[in-house]
């Protein structure tokens, strides 16, 4: 009797897991695509160019064609195309040695059009194949749009949190 | 064995394993929650990356960041400050050196406040930046590391609302 018990709140715990995880709710589906974008974007070790190009291919996955960004800090503004994105982004992988994104303290929010709203704190840290170090640490301010069942980038700010 | 003897090897038994009574999760559930809240929230570990505030704060160094420091007073010139970013995970930690409506500017490397040299005792090397003069605006401080003898280009430093300041470090 009280082996059925422990097995039914087992079972109930289980599935309790895999509606959390098969079925996520708008905002981890968010979180989930920065996870996965912060992958995408880091890079450890060698990397052929072949495999460099069509890592950067996957920049559709994670970007609106256009994304509209702006950096205020380089005083840069304006729509960049999915082909700019994955040019740039292949000119970064061959360039870098070892390159390492991630995002902290994700604020995720919804505009009454179904648009996600995300704060983000990006620290960007790698190193060159000349030996130079990159150490970059900024404030993103973004909106995604779900496109083809993907929260793709629709606009990327970079917050000018020190104004020289 | 004395009477005594027995008594401390019971409690250390007990102290080393616990009978796992309701006290024991309540305590600690307790304990925790105290952690959490006080390393949380009052006097939060961080380790230093980044060689801009050198000399004063070493890359790969450990601190807390202390954050009741500014709860009842406002931050002074010279103080070393943590400044939040989107949150509190990544923070800047720099100099205050101005206030809002004064004026900052760099010549051959000295920091100049409203024309003023500023003594700065902690900066070492040498240090050829030259800034054009700006007005600090409302709401904001100006904030700088300490280590000038880097390119300025690479050395995030500027105005930031003083809203952002979450804290000092411990030491």
């Amino acid at each position: 009797m009280k082996r059925n018990r422990v097995l039914a709140a087992l079972g109930i715990l289980l599935g309790l897991w895999g509606l959390w995880y098969f079925f996520p709710t708008r905002e981890r589906q968010v979180r989930r695509q920065f996870k996965s974008l912060a992958a995408w974007a880091s890079k450890d070790g060698e990397e052929g160019s072949i495999a460099s190009l069509q890592v950067a291919r996957e920049a559709r996955d994670y970007f609106s064609d256009p994304c509209q960004w702006t950096a205020e800090s380089y005083h840069l503004a304006g729509n960049v195309s999915i082909n700019e994105i994955t040019q740039y982004v292949f000119a970064t992988r061959t360039r870098m040695d070892r390159l390492s994104v991630k995002f902290y303290d994700l604020v995720v929010d919804f505009t009454p059009e179904g648009q996600a709203r995300v704060t983000a704190t990006v620290r960007i840290v790698g190193a060159g194949k000349g030996g130079d170090a990159l150490n970059e640490t900024g404030e993103l301010r973004c909106t995604l749009a779900k496109e083809d069942g993907r929260w793709l980038l629709k606009t990327v700010i970079l917050v000018q949190v020190l104004k020289k | 064995m004395g009477e005594r003897e027995a008594v401390m090897n019971t409690r250390l038994r007990e102290f080393l394993f616990p009978t796992l009574k309701p006290q024991f999760f309540l305590r600690v559930i307790l304990i925790a929650l105290c952690a959490y809240l006080f390393f949380g929230h009052v006097l939060t570990p961080f380790v230093c990356r980044g060689k801009s505030m050198e000399p004063t704060y070493h890359d790969g160094s450990f601190n807390f960041i202390w954050k009741g420091k500014y709860w009842f007073s406002e931050p002074r010139r010279q103080d070393v400050v943590t400044v939040r970013l989107a949150g509190e995970h990544v923070v800047y930690l720099k100099r205050v050196v101005a206030f809002a409506g004064e004026t900052v500017e760099f010549k051959e490397g000295v920091l100049f406040i409203d024309g003023h040299a500023l003594q700065e005792p902690y900066v070492n090397g040498p240090c050829n930046w030259n800034l054009s003069p700006r007005k600090v605006e409302p709401g904001q401080v100006y904030i700088v590391g300490d280590n000038r003898s880097m390119p300025m280009e690479q050395h995030d430093f500027g105005q930031t609302s003083e809203r952002r300041i979450v804290g000092a470090p411990l030491w």
